[in-house]
């Protein structure tokens, strides 16, 4: 397991290195003068030479990717150029909720997703399989921001159930930055309440794709391993359809659904980006939304590699979660 | 004499249910968006603020109005022509920059191949909606260039299909028959290889025009893409939302057109992959 560890890691250099490479170009690929581009035709001179030299501009290429390299490395990713704020403390507040938001979605996801893989499984061409079928149909075709405005429509509005937009509407102190453990600090319940009625819908609306996903993953997976003959030894001994399901079928069935579940966690982590807009969910997705539209690059640079870096982070624990529940992998 | 393989493969598309869902939807969808001119009753832009917030079924406001009083029926008709038209030139983005560059790396080998595979695998490190936001933010706001970035974006996807395609079948009988006959690498692989790696990759791009409608209207819907008052879904559909309590059909509708076209592609994309790629449907 070592060895795999060693070896998963060493192939993340490559990665880091290219990531840090993209994103550092990205300033650099701006068509003119960035300096100008972002602060404007009116800027003077003198604040044009400032922001070029604070943002190492006026030195060669090759200078400015090592030196952005050595800063990202010891946490400094600049300044946000329209909040003046260091870019890292932005990222600090904003990475959490994002988290946060992920970490919920991918919960309905499973929770409804597994089930509904197996019934249809089990159950193939019977109606639970032609539910499972519109809902990964479904689930990949609609709109994300488009479903979440619906939600807005039907809960808070006709229905008076849960929060469309923000993270909390009450004052209580957030030590951690995420708001469901800091509510649970707290001590005071109506925080926690609060907090996940903010929560729901927001999740619910990142949960269709990857619920979408898992529960198509596990009815193949399921399908596979119910045609295996240690299933049907299982039956052949006298085993119930529960234990055979759920103590034969589903733990050998599990490998490719984690792996599912993994990679969705990356694609979530980037993939927030519409759910945080609609409802206002001061995420890193919203993050990027608004300084692109600012034009405030240190901080769309800062928050793309931060993402992209937790993805490829991410994968590889997937990876090793993967080695570690089917051993064939490790040793391949 | 026997069936030419391509009435074949016809006859079996025709008997696939997602495939005859999806292509119904699709040719709807390709008639609206034609025939926008004609059964539209006004134009995308004709305002009538004494009109404004009009129910559906109304005069001839079939689908209601929006806040400026333009017809919402007629905007969605023209807004299926930029979606169509988006979804296409993405997909095609992709698949002429992906397929050359993946079969490329399939064909030569050695650091040619390591190289493209890297630059992929470094693509693939971003969430895809993230990698299209910084190309937008790289080249600026705009229709256009959110389309040029959702095609890049998918490069990668359609380069490792045409890579894995273009590896397996290089090493086929044909191929060695056709170099110790002296064909050059450049015929090769245009004339021998490519086309016999056609099929997954036109899967993936009925299943890329999807997305790429997706995405797009996502990030106009973000404000990045298409600007008001041109009809794309995404920006219709950012326009209207903050009307959503008053007149929730303006939300309802430009939403469930863009779920339709998806939707469509999806099925046609599904239903290709069952009768063209057998291997790829049982994966999955």
């Amino acid at each position: 397991m070592k060895r795999f560890l060693a070896r998963r890691l060493l192939e993340l250099i490559p990665v880091v290195v290219g990531i840090t490479l993209l994103t550092f170009m990205l300033i650099h690929l701006i068509p003119g003068d960035p300096v100008k581009v972002m602060l404007g035709e009116r800027a003077s001179p003198d604040q044009v030479d400032a922001l070029r030299k604070q943002l190492g501009l006026d030195r060669s290429l090759p200078e400015q990717y090592v030196q952005y390299c050595v800063h990202a490395a010891q946490g400094d990713l600049g300044q946000s150029i329209l909040r003046h704020t260091p870019v890292t403390e932005e990222l600090a507040r904003a990475f959490p909720a994002t988290i946060e938001l992920t970490l919920g979605a991918l919960l309905i996801a499973t929770v409804f997703g597994i089930p509904l893989g197996m019934a249809a499984a089990v159950k193939r061409g019977s109606w639970w399989d032609a539910l499972c079928t519109t809902i990964s149909l479904g689930g990949i075709s609609m709109p994300v921001f488009w479903l979440g405005l619906m939600l807005v429509l039907l809960f808070p509005y006709y229905l008076g159930m849960f929060y469309f937009s923000g993270r909390t509407s009450l004052e209580f102190p957030h030590p951690t930055g995420f708001y469901t453990i800091d509510a649970l600090l707290s001590g005071n319940p109506a925080n926690l309440i609060d907090v996940l009625g903010h929560l729901v819908l927001p999740c619910a609306t990142l949960s269709t794709i990857p619920l979408a996903m898992i529960a198509r993953m596990t009815r193949s997976s399921m399908l596979e391993v119910l045609s295996q003959d240690y299933i049907r030894t299982a039956r052949a001994k006298g085993l119930t359809e529960s234990q055979v399901l759920w103590g034969h079928a589903l733990p050998n069935a599990l490998i490719p659904i984690v792996t599912a579940i993994g990679l969705q966690f990356g694609y979530l982590l980037g993939g927030a980006v519409m759910t945080e807009t609609v409802f206002a969910f001061d995420g890193v997705g919203r993050l990027v939304v608004e300084s692109v539209k600012l034009r405030d690059y240190p901080l769309v640079q800062g928050s793309v590699l931060a993402v992209a870096l937790a993805v490829s982070l991410v994968n590889v624990l997937v990876d090793l979660l993967y080695g570690w529940l089917d051993p064939r992998v490790r040793y391949g | 004499m026997g069936e030419s393989p391509i009435r074949v493969v016809w006859r079996r598309l025709l008997k696939n249910r997602p495939f005859r869902l999806g292509l119904a939807l699709l040719i709807m969808l390709v008639l609206a968006a034609l025939l926008a001119d004609v059964l539209a009753p006004y134009s995308y832009k004709h305002q009538s603020l004494s009109q404004r917030f009009l129910p559906p079924f109304t005069g001839n406001h079939y689908l209601g109005t929006d806040n400026l009083g333009r017809d919402l029926f007629s905007r969605l008709l023209y807004g299926a022509r930029i979606s169509l038209a988006v979804g296409l030139l993405s997909v095609s983005i992709s698949l002429f920059v992906g397929g050359l560059l993946g079969a490329l790396a399939g064909y030569a080998g050695g650091w040619t191949d390591s190289v493209i595979s890297r630059l992929f695998d470094l693509m693939l490190a971003f969430p895809s909606i993230l990698l299209a936001i910084a190309i937008v933010s790289v080249l600026g706001e705009g229709l256009g260039n959110v389309m040029l970035a959702v095609g890049v974006v998918g490069v990668p996807i359609f380069g490792r299909q045409a890579r894995a395609s273009v590896l397996t079948t290089r090493e086929l009988d044909y191929v060695a028959a056709a170099r110790s006959l002296g064909a050059g690498p450049v015929r090769i692989l245009f004339v021998h290889v490519l086309p016999n790696c056609l099929n997954p990759l036109l899967v993936l791009a009925a299943l890329g025009v999807g997305t790429a409608v997706l995405d797009t209207a996502g990030l106009s819907f973000l404000g990045l893409g298409a600007k008001a008052p041109f009809p794309e879904w995404g920006t219709i559909l950012a326009d209207t939302y903050q009307y959503y309590k008053r007149a929730p059909w303006m939300v309802a509708f430009p939403g469930l057109s863009i779920m339709a076209m998806v939707l469509g592609c999806n099925l046609l994309g599904d239903g290709l992959r069952d009768v063209l790629d057998p291997r790829l449907a049982e994966r999955g």
